[in-house]
């Protein structure tokens, strides 16, 4: 299932707070998160916050929005 | 050290100390905590002194001022272009912020570029940091000694002392702000 997080215009720390809670009220590991957001530091924040939370990440586009794809790890 | 540095021991706590209170030393304790709380830390704040403006429900009194603040970047939110370029901390004498409402305009303009830089006011933002489950501490001394009462407190934040602060905190983190 496809999960849109906007946090476009929204300053650190809210796309990631946004982004957690979202992944909180899905908690279901078919969950996809498409996660928009006009904040540049994201580009770094994003995947340091993904990495940190085992989660999957692919940048979709940085204009005229960033635009991240996440989704949890498969249990190994 | 050579633990922290294999990156073996990751720490799962932070911890901060604010002992200011004024909005441009609030903002970050608010967004260092709930970044760290969204990133499944266990997150203790301890607010002394001056600090505990940051957790009444009267927020009025967090305010900030270029007066003995050279490193305020004083840029006005309005105007044109050629006028919000000027950093008026450093184009106008120290002695015009002593005028009565300099500071008053100063936080006008800090409030209103914040939220146009796409922050949340700070109400909100302490109120994500509880629900992210950060936990506020108010020292109980210094509510005491200003003659604050619990009630003036935000719902949320308990009062100890500076033992229980370290025995609640971690060794590998502790900022003073």
């Amino acid at each position: 299932m496809n999960i849109s997080v906007d946090s476009k215009g929204l300053a650190c720390p809210m796309p990631i707070i946004k982004l957690k809670k979202s992944l909180a009220q899905n908690p279901d590991s078919e969950s996809v998160f498409l996660l928009a957001l006009t904040d540049l530091g994201g580009l770094r924040d994003v995947p340091a916050f993904c990495q940190q939370q085992r989660l999957e990440w692919l940048l979709i586009k940085e204009t005229p929005f960033i635009e991240f794809k996440i989704w949890r790890q498969m249990a190994e | 050290m050579e633990e922290s540095l294999m990156g073996n021991h990751l720490p799962d706590q932070f911890s901060l100390i604010q002992t200011k209170g004024t909005l441009d030393w609030a903002y970050p304790a608010f967004i260092l905590a709930s970044t760290a709380a969204a990133m499944d830390k266990q997150v203790e704040l301890f607010f002394t002194f001056y600090g505990l403006n940051c957790v009444l429900n009267d927020t009025s009194g967090l305010k900030v001022s270029p007066l003995g603040n050279p490193g305020m970047v004083m840029k006005s939110p309005v105007g044109p272009d050629w006028f919000q370029k000027v950093d008026w901390n450093r184009a106008l004498p120290g002695l015009v912020w002593t005028l009565p409402g300099a500071a008053s305009l100063a936080t006008w303009g800090f409030k209103k570029q914040m939220l146009l830089e796409g922050q949340v006011p700070i109400e909100e933002l302490r109120a994500l940091c509880l629900e992210l489950g950060v936990k506020m501490t108010a020292c109980q001394m210094t509510v005491d000694l200003m003659k604050y009462k619990p009630n003036d407190f935000i719902e949320g934040v308990s009062f100890a002392g500076a033992a229980s602060y370290f025995a609640q905190t971690p060794k590998t983190q502790s900022l003073f702000i």
